[in-house]
């Protein structure tokens, strides 16, 4: 009899399927968390909408990969400003600049410089002649263009003087002071040797977008700055010299920081289908590529996915940082959490990432504590970088439907696990959408961190922080030792009663984007902060006294207490 | 009470419970309604071939709505060709209708794998649950699970299933790597270094095997040995996938244009070049107007080294499609060896005039400046061909070739720095298999510094 009830409880079981047993558990798929953002791209006066070029059934890949967007304090009123990429081609709607008024935002593109047409991709903020103001540099299919800042929300091309060539599609692109010298040089993530006469379809045989696999990757391009001739930085292009040309990927994300725990900055490339490369900075010039070794060129299972976005920061308070990378919706966004010093290790799962409420293709991400309660949580902006199955009339339309998707947010429970909690958050999670660049900044000042969104072929979306129960707060501005740079790559650590939480302070992140230029820390119930130390660029450390939590706090190189931390050793 | 009168009354509960669904079923009819197998927009199969053999097999589903079989043969022509999303709910049919097969549910679990990662684990958990110990099929059903399991990050469960099957294939190379993948998740590296030196060597698994030692070696304090494994890794191809029966049956009905192609993309870029040409013969056979393939086949037949038969078919790739920058760029290294064998005047113009067509339809190719320049070095056009190669340099400096060429092209001119620097250069980029660099720089600086 009970052999009969078991045989009975099982038909009854094995009629359902794979399906439903597959189904993530409950817990995962309805999970429950505040409401984070809202969206006032409308109230704020954002009315950017990427230029795609046209869709006229040919499919170009740059198409797909959209633009990013650069999060600055352009005109040097003190408030950040937005600039927006597009990719029309020379014939299509130029770049913008928004300028930040009385917290709505000027299109000020006439007259600014920066308003050029063309494929353009990434962008990259860092002050090259050390004069205090921003600079920016744009990514192109074909070129990269400098634009040195001269006041007022005014810019100057000095790409052809200062020795910029990268005649490649450049994607993602960063400053970093790699060889010490005080000078912010440049690294410029290439992509693939694009090929406009090939076309793609898709498995079904439908014109699609080319996988990045079918072209030859390049070679990342570094540039050294030599200082300034008449005014204007000059650089050398040093890819050969430097060692990144050993070594070609399709790259498309970029974090530079120390990797590795010698102080010194490396630059990690997230390559699209192709191992990541991880340069560790060899202190004479030169890098050598240690992704295998160190764990991050692969997944657990040793393949390698489509890297995209980059975000990099401390996920379980352990005083290591851990890099997260978005991949497509086939496979897994992975986190590699370190440890020990300068190896790591693929803990998605462990992390609760490998069952989100639904999988998608990531492109812009960023780690960042939204609800200040010391713990950075996890936004990704979504869309298919190839067909998705059909979806019926959708609300971006004929060309972009199949490729839309929701973004996620992903809430840390405090032990650098994560729960999705993206169902709670309709407005920046609620919709498809084809999204491509991500950057983060606090728009109003008010301590939380808000998001600016870039879509291919859509508008850019900007999303206010509006978490409840927000906790305290601390941002930090780290310059150099003239006090008009920021320090690039710096290390900073804040100390409460009990704790210490490490960001490092880096504007190119994500995808193809420039977040701001500050550090911030979620305080929670931390009414003060003890201390801050940092670890900068050329190797030094310093201690600042603490203070009262909720403000800003703008930090100079050389104004601190000379410290020694200790250094962890490295393999 | 008593606890076996509660175990009777849960009994009883139990069997009502089965009783009602039984009789459930019975009122309606005896069984499932069946679904309606998937219909197909005709516009979105490009394929007339794919497309009618997606509709027999949906006719004998029609025709046979109970049979397990006509919904398993709908779901991998599906799968075939790459309709994973609509074959699995023909296999998930097919388990319902014959629930004590195991295929059918691993089956789904194949079509779900390249979507939903949760699914598929699913699927292969019930499938290895439910194959009988004795069937052939049971140890390939209970790897794919096993491997799904550690994928999605049970450890602990996929340890003891791994570490079981091991007893019965000590040596299966794919067993090897999981626990090493493991031993190495799990921080014991004595034991992943054991597992992973064990399918060190296996053609299906040792590239992996490479990477996960070069982890485990510097992780034991070993660099030297991490750099010489990511070497290995590095100059190894890409590890094939592993032989699945399951994978055959439904690879087999693989028809589609687009399946083809893929398939023999795959076959080719893993180093399988002559697999890859007969699969792009059969996709030309089909389809004489897939301008891909022809390039494709060329590419292979240049890999074999065979330009005659490359520059047959990539002609026929510049005659369907003229725009075509791979066709010609291809067609222009066939010419180019081609007569670098002949030694005829007549095929290095040919070449050049490929190389052109490139050019113009792609400025900044890098290797069509590249073989321009070498050819316009032949016809002695010293100036042009240096401009040329200075080209390809700038667009692909991470290549060899460019700055050999180019180096010693500055060189014979008397440009002795400059074709120096870009020698050392070669030497930079080129990989450690490649010593044509290292010759050259040692025999020009000899040349050089002779003449000094």
């Amino acid at each position: 009899m009970v052999r009969l009830t078991l045989v009975l409880l099982c038909l009854t079981v094995f009629g359902m399927g794979c399906q439903r047993l597959a189904e993530p558990p409950s817990s995962v798929s309805e999970a429950q968390g505040p409401d984070w953002f809202e969206d006032v791209t409308d109230e704020v006066g954002i009315d950017f909408v990427h230029d795609p070029g046209p869709l006229d059934g040919t499919y170009p890949l740059p198409q797909t990969t959209g633009s990013g967007v650069a999060l600055f304090d352009a005109d040097g009123d003190g408030w950040l400003d937005i600039y927006l990429v597009n990719n029309g081609g020379s014939r299509g709607r130029p770049n913008q600049l928004y300028l930040q008024r009385d917290g709505k935002f000027i299109n000020a593109s006439k007259g600014s410089g920066l308003d050029f047409s063309g494929y353009g991709m990434g962008a990259a903020v860092g002050d090259v002649n050390n004069d205090g103001r921003p600079d920016l540099l744009v990514t192109l299919v074909g070129s990269a263009r400098l634009f040195i800042n001269q006041g007022g929300g005014v810019f100057r091309d000095v790409t052809k003087e200062a020795g910029i060539d990268n005649p490649v599609w450049g994607t993602s692109t960063a400053f970093v002071d790699y060889d010490r010298d005080g000078r912010l040089d440049l690294v410029v993530v290439n992509y693939i040797d694009f090929d406009p006469t090939k076309r793609c379809e898709s498995s079904r045989g439908q014109a699609d977008y080319c996988s990045p696999n079918v072209f030859a990757p390049t070679a990342s391009r570094l540039f050294r700055n030599l200082g300034e001739k008449d005014g204007i930085p000059r650089f050398q292009d040093v890819t050969t010299s430097s060692g990144l040309a050993r070594a070609p990927g399709p790259g498309l994300g970029v974090y530079c920081a120390d990797f590795d725990g010698d102080g010194w900055t490396d630059i990690f490339v997230a390559n699209d289908g192709r191992p990541n490369h991880l340069w560790i900075n060899q202190k004479n010039g030169t890098f050598k590529e240690e992704a295998v070794p160190r764990g991050l060129a692969y997944d657990a299972m040793g393949r390698a996915q489509a890297g995209m976005g980059v975000a990099f920061a401390d996920v379980d308070g352990d005083g290591l940082l851990d890099v997260f990378v978005t991949h497509l919706t086939e496979e897994q966004h992975t986190l590699w959490k370190q440890g020990p010093r300068g190896l790591y290790r693929d803990r998605s799962a462990q992390a609760r990432l490998s069952t989100p409420g639904w999988r998608s293709t990531g492109f812009g991400t960023a780690l960042f504590d939204i609800d200040n309660d010391g713990w950075p949580d996890l936004v990704i902006a979504n869309g298919r970088a190839s067909r998705g199955p059909a979806v019926g009339s959708s609300p971006l339309g004929e060309h972009w439907g199949p490729y839309g998707e929701r973004n996620q947010v992903f809430a840390n429970d405090g032990s650098g696990r994560f729960k999705d909690v993206s169902r709670s958050n309709p407005g920046l999670c609620g919709r498809p959408n084809v999204a491509r660049g991500l950057a983060v900044g606090d728009l109003d000042k008010d301590g939380g961190l808000d998001l600016v969104l870039t879509t291919a072929g859509n508008r850019a979306r900007v999303f206010r922080n509006k978490a409840p129960d927000r906790g305290h707060w601390l941002k930090v501005r780290a310059n150099d030792s003239t006090g008009k740079r920021d320090a690039l790559g710096a290390e900073v650590t804040v100390c409460t009663a009990g704790r210490k939480q490490i960001r490092v302070l880096q504007t190119a992140d994500s995808y193809l984007s420039a977040s701001e230029a500050t550090v911030h820390f979620g305080l929670g119930q931390h009414t003060r902060y003890l201390a801050l130390e940092i670890l900068w660029p050329d190797g030094t450390q310093e201690r600042f006294e603490g203070g009262a939590a909720d403000c800003l706090r703008s930090l100079r190189q050389g104004t601190g207490t000379p410290i020694e931390m200790p250094r962890i050793n490295r393999p | 009470m008593k606890p076996r009168t509660i175990f009777v009354a849960f009994l009883a509960l139990a069997l009502l419970s089965a009783g009602g669904v039984l009789g459930f079923r019975w009122w309606r009819g005896g069984a499932d309604p069946t679904p309606q197998p998937p219909t197909f927009d005709p516009t979105s199969v490009n394929d007339a071939e794919l497309a009618q053999a997606i509709e027999k097999m949906r006719q004998g589903v029609l025709r046979q709505p109970r049979s397990a079989e006509a919904w398993s043969r709908l779901g991998k022509v599906l799968l075939a060709n790459g309709y994973h999303d609509e074959a699995v709910p023909c296999f998930e049919q097919a388990a319902r209708l014959a629930p004590n097969e195991a295929r059918w549910l691993y089956f789904a679990g194949l079509a779900h794998r390249m979507h939903n990662l949760d699914a598929a684990l699913g699927c292969f958990r019930q499938a290895a649950q439910l194959v009988p110990a004795a069937d052939p099929a049971a140890f390939v059903m209970r790897v794919r699970y096993a491997e799904a399991l550690l994928l999605a990050g049970h450890v602990e469960e996929a340890a003891p299933l791994l570490r079981e099957l091991l007893e019965q294939e000590p040596d299966n190379p794919r067993l090897h790597l999981a626990l090493g993948a493991l031993d190495l998740e799990t921080n014991d590296l004595q034991a992943a270094r054991t597992h992973l030196l064990r399918c060190a060597d296996h053609p299906l698994t040792r590239k992996r095997a490479a990477n996960h030692l070069a982890t485990v070696s510097l992780r034991q304090g070993d660099s030297a040995a991490a750099e010489r494994y990511r070497k290995r890794a590095r100059r190894l191809p890409r590890d094939p996938e592993a032989p699945d029966p399951f994978v055959d049956e439904y690879a087999a009905l693989m028809i589609g244009r687009q399946a083809l192609f893929f398939r023999g993309e795959y076959l080719l870029t893993g180093g399988e070049i002559q697999q890859a040409i007969e699969v792009f013969q059969t996709l030309i056979a089909v389809h004489p107007d897939a301008v891909e393939a022809y390039i494709k086949l060329g590419m292979a037949w240049l890999e074999r080294n065979n330009y005659a038969q490359a520059e047959q078919v990539l002609r026929r790739a510049t005659a369907v499609q003229p725009e075509s920058v791979q066709a010609h760029y291809f067609l222009c290294v066939a010419l180019f060896n081609q007569a670098e064998q002949s030694g005829a005047a007549s095929g290095f113009d040919a070449a050049a005039a490929e190389a052109r067509k490139t050019l113009a339809r792609k400025p900044d190719h890098a290797f069509a400046h590249l073989y321009l320049g070498l050819v316009l070095r032949k016809q002695g056009q010293s100036a042009k061909a240096l401009e040329e190669l200075r080209q390809a340099v700038r667009f692909s400096p991470e290549s060899t070739d460019p700055h050999l060429h180019f180096g010693e092209a500055l060189l014979e001119s008397g440009e002795r720095q400059e074709g120096l620097a870009q020698l050392e250069k070669a030497v930079e980029v080129a990989g450690e298999d490649d010593s044509r660099p290292r010759e050259a720089l040692k025999k020009w600086r000899k040349a050089v510094e002779g003449k000094q």
